[in-house]
């Protein structure tokens, strides 16, 4: 008798949590599918601003007007490399999405070329995990637009210093960081620099 | 009711305040406090999480079987976590970004668990609710001040805004953890030395 | 405890041990004075009212007498700061270092870690840019900085960040304190004479002097001879970045080292094995001042293990016999 009651509770836990579970599950499914075509929306207009930006473009405020600018100037190419990357038609851009290790992880970035001169049209930071305060700070407008009309391959001054055309100036207090995004920018010069040969 | 309920808040927000009284929730307190504006939405997401799963956690109560209880509360905590991620990376997506991995780590605030097993699985309901959303702005006010200086001392700046010009020179050391280390400790030493030290003399 | 309080008592507590570690210092500390002009003696003036007040107003509210070892707190602070740091700035390093490094763990004897360094960190990663990037260049002529305030010519590094130019020229600079460096720690042979000063009245301990000196050397000698370290030889790494100053006076801390000799030699090789280690591969060049913080981290530790092991060889004998 008493061992049945133990096998009762045993069942009943496993149907409590199993339904609990299956509620919330529910749940949260419904959200999620309610949601997923806004936060698609949500992640691939991130990805145009950040290519248009880096390509040096304007970058159009409402959502549809920046579909449409991207989609008429803009279109994206596997390449010959393993670098994905983008062309801008009229203007002789190309944006390259190039990875490399940051200091608590990899950091994303496109980095744009101008295939005329060969100078860099700018630099966004797609993805990173750096220390905020810190080496987050490679996503103020002062960091990255001292890029433009650079050309690679880059050394770094400490922050606040007059930099040349082949030098950018660091972050106080994440020489980490630093060092990572000149390795970034170098690695996108020289793939830019053999794709440019090859073609 | 309405006295306890008032009774309960009090508590959460001064003699028992989770944080500076039972020092939970010390890991977000380092993480997000650097910056006012993600401390802000942190706030607000344990607010929402501590409140919403204590009240689910009392109204399941008597059904849940003792031996699983954690098991049920992660879950309904875990679930509420997921739901504030989803809404903010629908309708908040700058924000979402910047806090990153940070939103998850909601779940691991001990402070919910905290509430839903000492609190929320032996009262009522409403009762419960006011639990969770006082213990939360308890762990909100004290992030909130240290966000404050932590802001100040190591960027000059409030909300972003610069409000320290260019004379100051910025304290590293303060967005960075261990700056939240001293500043938490700082804050804890204050408190404990003038205000909670008065009150149990008084006793 | 009761009648300590009602006798009245004198607010200083000196100590021998004390007074000598602070007479080996002073001739460095002169030295500096001749080489970055009068600012340091200032400096120094600053430090001490400083280091004394915050330690003064815990002393009053325990009622306890201020120990003597603030001013050597005091003193190890300003040889290892910049000479053209800020006033404010080594205001903030000298409070931390009292409070933080020494009166939060219960006063005199009982800090973990060297409160001067303790300063020192803290300043060292909230100021970066102040305490890495801006050395000032010794004013050079007979009279020196005696008729100086203040140097004049700043540079922005020091040959540990980036050792360069290491030569016979940098040896004798280096030895007579003729480089850019923290206040107190760039006169080799003044720091020398003190730090035999005090192993021979045996208020520093020979044993993590030797120690850690051999652990250095044989790290270095090893990073050097592989290319690791680039061409930062022997002699240079021993007399240059406060080697010195915090071998003889911030390793052989009393309080923050290990008791035990067994442990002592532990302790001495962990500072000198980490020191090069941290100088060559971390971002930051001070490797002595982490290296003794860290090795402060496991100086009780130490202490623990070394007794074990005495415990366990005496019941060995003990068998045995």
């Amino acid at each position: 008798m008493e061992k049945k009651s133990k096998t009762a509770f045993r069942i009943r836990m496993v149907l409590f949590m199993f339904s609990v579970t299956f509620v919330f599950v529910v749940i949260l499914s419904f959200v999620h599918l309610y949601t997923r075509s806004l936060v698609t929306r949500n992640e691939n207009l991130f990805l145009k601003r950040s290519v248009l930006y880096s390509a040096g473009l304007s970058v159009p405020e409402s959502a549809e007007e920046l579909d449409n600018f991207f989609s008429e100037n803009i279109t994206e190419s596997q390449g010959t490399g393993e670098y994905p990357h983008y062309i801008s038609k009229n203007n002789g851009i190309v944006v390259y999405t190039v990875n490399g290790a940051g200091l608590w992880g990899v950091i994303t970035a496109h980095v744009g070329f101008d295939s005329q001169t060969g100078k860099m049209t700018g630099i966004d930071f797609v993805k990173h995990n750096e220390t905020p305060g810190l080496g987050a700070r490679i996503d103020e407008d002062w960091f990255r637009e001292q890029f433009r009309g650079k050309k690679g391959p880059f050394t770094y001054v400490p922050e606040g210093e007059e930099a040349n055309e082949n030098q950018f100036d660091a972050i106080t207090g994440a020489t980490g960081t630093s060092k990572a995004v000149k390795d970034i920018v170098n690695k996108a010069t020289a793939v830019y620099n053999a794709t440019e040969k090859s073609e | 009711m309405n006295k306890k309920i008032g009774k309960i808040t009090l508590a959460n927000l001064g003699r028992d305040n989770p944080v500076f009284v039972q020092v939970l929730g010390i890991c977000s307190t380092l993480a997000v406090t650097n910056v006012l504006k993600n401390t802000v939405v942190m706030s607000i997401g344990l607010v929402f999480v501590t409140g919403l799963s204590n009240v689910t956690v009392s109204v399941l109560r008597k059904q849940i079987p003792t031996r699983i209880r954690m098991m049920v509360s992660t879950l309904i905590i875990a679930s509420y976590v997921i739901l504030v991620d989803i809404v903010l990376k629908a309708y908040l997506p700058d924000v979402s970004r910047q806090l990153g991995p940070y939103v998850g780590l909601i779940i691991t605030n001990c402070i919910i668990m905290g509430r839903a097993e000492a609190f929320a699985l032996n009262n009522k309901p409403l009762l419960s609710f006011a639990d969770g959303i006082s213990s939360g702005i308890g762990y909100s006010y004290v992030l909130l001040i240290i966000a404050f200086f932590r802001e100040l001392m190591g960027s000059g700046t409030i909300w972003g805004v610069t409000v320290l010009g260019s004379w100051w020179v910025k304290w590293s050391i303060m967005v960075m953890a261990p700056g939240a280390f001293f500043m938490l400790a700082v804050f804890i030493w204050l408190v404990k030395g003038v205000i909670i030290k008065d009150a149990e003399v008084a006793k | 405890m009761n009648d300590k309080k009602t006798t009245k008592q004198p607010l200083i507590r000196w100590l021998a041990p004390m007074k000598k570690v602070m007479w080996a210092l002073s001739p460095a500390l002169a030295a500096s004075v001749y080489f970055f002009g009068w600012r340091v003696l200032i400096m120094f003036v600053v430090v001490n009212i400083f280091g004394f007040l915050s330690e003064y107003l815990f002393a009053k509210h325990y009622n306890e007498q201020v120990s003597s070892s603030v001013f050597v707190t005091n003193f190890l602070f300003v040889m290892i700061i910049p000479p053209t740091l800020p006033y404010w700035m080594a205001v903030v390093g000298i409070v931390f270092a009292v409070v933080f490094g020494k009166m939060v763990f219960g006063g005199f004897g009982k800090n973990i870690f060297n409160p001067a360094l303790t300063g020192r960190a803290f300043i060292y990663v909230t100021f970066a840019s102040y305490m890495t990037g801006r050395w000032a260049e010794p004013v050079q002529g007979f009279f020196g900085g005696l008729v100086k305030y203040t140097p004049d010519a700043i540079t922005s590094a020091t040959v540990l960040s980036t050792g360069e130019n290491i030569g016979t020229t940098f040896y004798i600079s280096a030895l007579t304190g003729n480089i850019p460096g923290s206040t107190g720690e760039t006169s080799a042979i003044l720091l020398l004479i003190g730090g035999i000063y005090l192993v021979m009245q045996k208020v520093a301990s020979r044993t993590i002097v030797i120690w850690t000196l051999t652990g250095m050397l044989v790290t270095q000698g090893l990073l050097f001879y592989t290319g690791t370290a680039g061409n930062f030889d022997l002699i240079a790494s021993v007399l240059s970045g406060g080697f010195m100053l915090g071998l003889f006076f911030m390793a052989t801390d009393p309080v923050s080292a290990p008791k035990d000799e067994t442990a002592k030699i532990f302790y001495g090789l962990f500072i000198g094995v980490m020191t090069p280690v941290i100088r060559t591969f971390s971002v930051w060049p001070e490797g002595m001042m982490f290296a003794i913080l860290l090795a402060n981290m496991f100086g009780p530790l130490m202490d623990m293990g070394a007794k074990e092991l005495k415990k366990r060889q005496k019941s060995k004998q003990m068998k045995a016999a």
